[in-house]
């Protein structure tokens, strides 16, 4: 039988030392990016074709010297919107939950760029394809675990079946919220979007870590769309029906008396 | 600019696959509804509906990352032969598009040169009723196509029914300044009686482009990223441009259908094209921003 890979960021344990982007870079052989400082110790700044994982840098107050990490990747949803908007089945997931875009089947429309609501895959303009986190494809199919969750250094990346890697955030949020009575952390991603590959244990507010709170597919009220489209498109189709159905002879004669000069 | 990840390729090709299709989709009702008296209209229509959305598809397929790899939105690999994906809009719009152009060039010839055998007004206006439905749904794709996305200006409700009403009234345009254009340069001595009746058709649709545009605006009335757009160099060009000289100005202009210059149709009309080219480079383009 085949089992559900999963992984956790517990980004209470995240110490930003970035051995994971470094890593992940490595062993995918992504070439570095030239970047400048933009005032945070973030960089490169964002995700890119690339840059397939990222610690986020992010300062929630203002002013303040408080530090919150999110390491930024591939989340593997279940309901995976890039799989289903991909217009030339590119975008694949496999029973084991990796979401991964076959390189030689994408024509680099760039759909998948535009839909995902958690923004992950990039264009690659040299390439002309999309390109995102693999989950270590190649490393999982040989029974080890991806590049970023081996170099982590803190064991806040934890990879393995799903159902156990759920099992140990379990504990760690109950950990966490008797160290902190009154605030219980959020598996973020053990149910979205009938649950992601890649969850985190957030102890604040997921959108102060750059997390939509109900992440949704943008895809999901399609056929409402095309409904409220297509009612305005028949009344002038009705319009039509009742303008061009109707005897006119008068317009014959009105261009006669004002044409021809 | 690194934002933009559809640029100017898609802003036109949204802007003629719905001139096409509005062409088009004018030409076959004039035809069904009217019959011969409104020839013109429907010749016109029928000549003009193909070039566009084929200039439309070639600037998409440029645009791709892969252009030569086009065919994988059509032919799988592996089992089944051709490549449908009902839950990717983009898919089913390249569909539409092949079956549009193959069948708006079907319904050209059938207008232009007849049908060589019996029946031929009967398949004319079979093609022509398929054609009704593919060139309306060609018009409601490059509306749902945005708005199915995680961008939070194009994820409207009402996106896909402004394009729509805005493809229709594009179309309706186009066919005025070609037969405005064919007088001009002397191709018909007289005033075509088509061109009132066609500026007063499309007035009426403008109104209801008007309104629709408004609710696009009110349901997003609080959202930062629409705010930040009507608010930059780009609320200029949509007030101004889009909203005034795109709309407001072709409503009064036809609201009696009173014939005028051929040149000032022309002209109008072209206020309509090019208004109706803004209205989708400032939402795609403003919206990536």
């Amino acid at each position: 039988m085949i089992t559900r890979k999963g992984m956790l960021i517990d980004v209470s344990r995240c110490m930003a030392c970035r051995a994971c982007q470094v890593a992940c870079k490595q062993w995918n052989q992504l070439p570095a990016e030239k970047t400048h400082f933009t005032g945070t110790y973030q960089n490169p700044p964002g995700l890119s074709a690339k840059t397939w994982t990222i610690v986020n840098f992010i300062e929630p107050e203002e002013g303040q010297m408080r530090w919150l990490f999110r390491k930024q990747q591939c989340l593997h949803c279940t309901e995976a919107t890039c799989v289903s908007v991909c217009p030339s089945g590119a975008a694949k997931r496999r029973e084991d939950g990796i979401v991964y875009f076959d390189q030689s089947i994408c024509t680099g429309c760039k759909y998948c760029v535009e839909s995902c609501p958690f923004h992950t895959p990039k264009f690659d303009p040299i390439g002309g394809t999309v390109k995102k986190c693999t989950f270590c494809l190649d490393r999982v199919l040989d029974g080890l675990e991806p590049a970023c969750a081996k170099a982590c250094s803190t064991g806040a990346i934890v990879f393995g079946e799903r159902e156990q890697v759920v099992q140990v955030a379990r504990q760690r949020q109950e950990i966490l919220s008797k160290e902190n009575p009154g605030e219980i952390p959020r598996i973020y991603g053990e149910k979205e979007l009938d649950g992601l590959g890649v969850f985190y244990l957030l102890p604040e507010r997921a959108s102060l870590y750059g997390l939509p709170e109900r992440p949704r597919m943008p895809i999901e009220k399609v056929v409402f769309k095309w409904a409220i489209g297509i009612i305005p498109g028949l009344a002038v189709l009705y319009g039509l029906w009742r303008y061009f159905g109707k005897e006119r002879p008068s317009s014959e004669k009105q261009s006669e008396a004002i044409g021809g000069k | 600019m690194e934002h933009i990840i559809w640029g100017i390729p898609v802003a036109f090709d949204l802007f003629l696959a719905g001139l096409g299709a509005g062409a088009l989709l004018l030409a076959i009702a004039a035809d069904l509804f009217g019959g011969r008296r409104y020839e013109r209209i429907t010749r016109t229509g029928a000549v003009i509906a193909p070039l566009p959305v084929i200039v439309g598809v070639i600037l998409l397929v440029v645009d791709l990352g892969r252009p030569l790899r086009f065919w994988e939105f059509l032919f799988r690999r592996g089992p089944g032969f051709l490549m449908v994906n009902l839950g990717s809009v983009m898919s089913i719009g390249v569909w539409l598009l092949t079956i549009f152009v193959i069948l708006s060039l079907v319904y050209a010839a059938l207008v232009l040169f007849g049908w060589p055998f019996t029946w031929g007004k009967k398949v004319r206006q079979g093609v022509g009723m398929i054609g009704l439905v593919i060139s309306l749904l060609v018009a409601v794709y490059t509306g749902v196509l945005l708005a199915s996305t995680a961008n939070p200006v194009w994820s409207n409700l009402f996106l896909p029914a402004v394009f729509v009403v805005s493809a229709l009234a594009t179309g309706i345009a186009a066919v005025i300044f070609v037969l405005a254009f064919t007088h001009i340069y002397g191709a018909r001595a007289n005033v075509d009686p088509s061109i009132p009746e066609l500026e007063k058709i499309n007035s009426r649709v403008i109104g209801l482009e008007l309104l629709i545009v408004a609710l696009f605006v009110l349901v997003r009335i609080n959202s930062p990223s629409l705010i930040m757009i009507l608010g930059s160099g780009y609320g200029l060009l949509w007030w101004v441009g889009i909203i005034g000289l795109g709309l407001v100005v072709p409503l009064i202009f036809g609201i009696k259908g009173r014939v005028r210059r051929p040149q000032t149709s022309a002209v109008v009309a072209a206020l309509v094209l090019l208004g109706s080219f803004f209205l989708r480079y400032v939402i795609l383009i403003g919206g990536q921003i």
